[in-house]
């Protein structure tokens, strides 16, 4: 429900934003992806006014002095009534201005410029660590159907679901960093910094793929074209790579995508155990900070960017296979 | 041996029941077992105030499993309300109840319900509400689409040719068909939410110190990584054994109900 996101929550949630089948199928998924911007700029907007109280105070203490509190009030334009906010709220965002760090005072656009690159560079390693374990467990997994290996296979999987990222980071350091000394407890400065928390961010992703791809090449294995390519004297390993796993690369593919979006949203947490400075860290030093408009520009930050890769990767999937392309036509 | 899950299930249910009487000495400092590794008696190590870990893990169980519970009920029952009203009546309501499920539906996991704790403030209160806003909506998506199917069914559609009140027909014939699938959702929204309720609080959202939650003590543990790693253990082994009990839990009943 909520560390890993369903695949079929997210294709639904795009989708259902415009279902008329009259519109184009780009046109349609561009209206659904501008429909989820609008409504989290909305939830975004109101969420300074869910603080219990003077928002004001929650950020300054209830030492702050009434001048200073007038200062923040103004700079943060909440002394105007409501829809006047919504609408300077509006007008910044268009300008790309999400206003200052009340810590540092630094403009929240190039705070999170700054950091974007190191969460989507995590996010990407984490992806290529998932594939490099999963797509071996899955296929081997597939092969052997019933063997002591495939259940080794599920129960990894079992585990991988079910372990929080909080729980495999810390227990990561102690064993890579701690007690091997393979590789350092995180921080950006050093080049192999990002091993340990790309690889515990992958652990659940790879555990969903490798139980995916073994599903899709079960099925597989039992269409004609594969008992046709055993038939012209193909051996396995042909087999699997020539036809089977090519057609299993779409589904995990797609999953893949999807799950993108979904690591943006675990990064808080891994990024926290492994003081990594991306999006994720920024959030949690504002609410530490009390460092409200900071937190607010990394929930847009992070859900903007959840959901044009998941428009990205519809896209890509009705692309990348004819027979969905013709059906939208 | 296939049924592991149940056993581990009850153990946590008389964990927590017994950690209830545990909560008052959990929090008892004694420095002179600082850090003291795991040994016979003491069998998850001391923590950084010397506090024995393993029977604080089970006081956390006392606290983390009730909230989460809490949790549940609450998301299942608006969950429930939301989707069924909106599926049954249609119309505006049905549209609305549907763009407002799909505007939750657009943030990435477990984001929007950490931004919410955290404005509302740190206290577990915020937490269950900050859950809760997250955790309706599976549940009225699954309700909504349920019903749909159901409004469809013969044995709906005779009832209600017999003129059967609508609230009858809803509750006669409609609502324990869908409690099966509910149930379900509900029993892997445990899981998750155990998951999810920890991790607030290994952010400092959810219950304060030194109140014994399992995220709590994990935030703690990471702390103190290099000097005694044996404090990742009780919490660490609690969450993911519950987890995998009640996901095992979940797949056999949904096997079950199909």
């Amino acid at each position: 429900m909520f560390l890993i996101a369903k695949v079929e929550d997210v294709r639904a949630s795009s989708r259902r934003m415009v279902t008329s089948a009259t519109l184009s199928p780009v046109l349609t998924r561009l209206i659904a992806a501008a429909g989820s911007l609008f409504a989290i700029s909305l939830v975004v907007f109101f969420l300074l006014h869910v603080i219990p109280g003077d928002p004001v105070e929650a950020m300054l203490g209830e030492q702050a002095g009434t001048a200073d509190r007038e200062v923040l009030r103004r700079a943060l334009g909440l002394d105007v009534p409501w829809p006047t906010q919504l609408l300077d709220y509006y007008r910044d965002l268009a300008h790309f201005d999400l206003g200052v760090s009340l810590y540092s005072q630094e403009p929240i656009a190039s705070l999170l410029i700054d950091r974007l690159p190191y969460t989507v560079g995590l996010a990407l390693m984490a992806m290529l660590f998932a594939l490099v374990i999963a797509v071996p467990l899955g296929a081997l997994s597939a092969l052997y159907r019933g063997s002591l290996f495939a259940r080794g296979v599920t129960v990894f999987a079992m585990v991988g679901t079910a372990i929080p990222n909080f729980v495999l980071g810390p227990i990561f350091i102690v064993i890579f960093a701690v007690i091997l000394g393979w590789a350092p407890i995180g921080g950006a400065e050093v080049w192999n910094g990002v091993v340990l928390p790309a690889l515990s961010l992958s652990i659940g992703l790879s555990a969903v793929i490798s139980q995916q791809l073994s599903a899709a090449l079960t099925m597989i294995y039992r269409e004609d074209y594969v008992r046709a390519a055993y038939a012209r004297g193909l051996d396995r390993l042909q087999v699997l790579l020539r036809h089977a796993l090519r057609n299993a690369a779409l589904p995990v593919t797609t999953t893949l995508g999807l799950q993108l979006g979904a690591l943006f949203g675990g990064a808080v947490i891994t990024e926290t155990v492994f003081a990594w400075p991306g999006l994720g860290a920024l959030t949690v030093e504002a609410i530490e900070r009390r460092d409200y408009p900071v937190v607010q520009g990394c929930v847009l930050c992070i859900s903007v960017s959840y959901v044009l890769i998941n428009m990205l990767t519809d896209g890509v999937y009705a692309w990348c296979d004819p027979r969905i392309r013709k059906m939208s036509r | 041996m296939h049924r592991w899950w149940m056993f581990v299930l009850v153990a946590w249910a008389v964990a927590a029941g017994c950690g209830i009487w545990l909560l008052a000495e959990v929090n008892q400092v004694a420095l002179a077992q600082m850090f003291a590794p795991p040994r016979p008696g003491l069998w998850f190590g001391a923590d950084d105030l010397g506090r024995a870990i393993g029977p604080r893990v089970l006081a956390g169980a006392a606290i983390s499993c009730p909230v989460v519970a809490l949790v549940v009920a609450l998301s299942l029952s608006v969950g429930m309300i939301v989707g069924v009203s909106a599926a049954w009546l249609g119309g505006l309501w049905d549209l609305i109840a549907v763009r407002i499920m799909d505007v939750f539906l657009a943030f990435p996991g477990i984001l929007l319900a950490i931004a919410l704790a955290a404005l509302l403030g740190a206290g577990m209160g915020n937490v269950i509400f900050a859950l809760c806003t997250v955790g309706w909506v599976g549940f009225a998506r699954l309700a909504r689409a349920q019903v749909l199917s159901l409004k469809q069914r013969e044995h709906v559609q005779a009832a209600r040719v017999l003129g059967t009140p609508d609230f009858q027909l809803l509750r006669r014939h409609v609502v324990p068909l869908l409690m099966g699938p509910l149930v379900v959702e509900a029993v892997f929204a445990f899981g998750t939410t155990i998951a999810a309720e920890a991790g607030m609080s290994f952010l400092g959202l959810g219950a304060q110190a030194p109140t014994p939650s399992w995220g709590n003590m994990l935030r703690e543990a990471a702390q103190y990584l290099l000097i005694a790693p044996h404090m990742l253990l009780g919490p660490s082994i609690a969450i993911v054994s519950l987890v995998l009990a009640i996901q095992a839990g979940g797949e056999r009943l949904r096997e079950r109900s199909r």
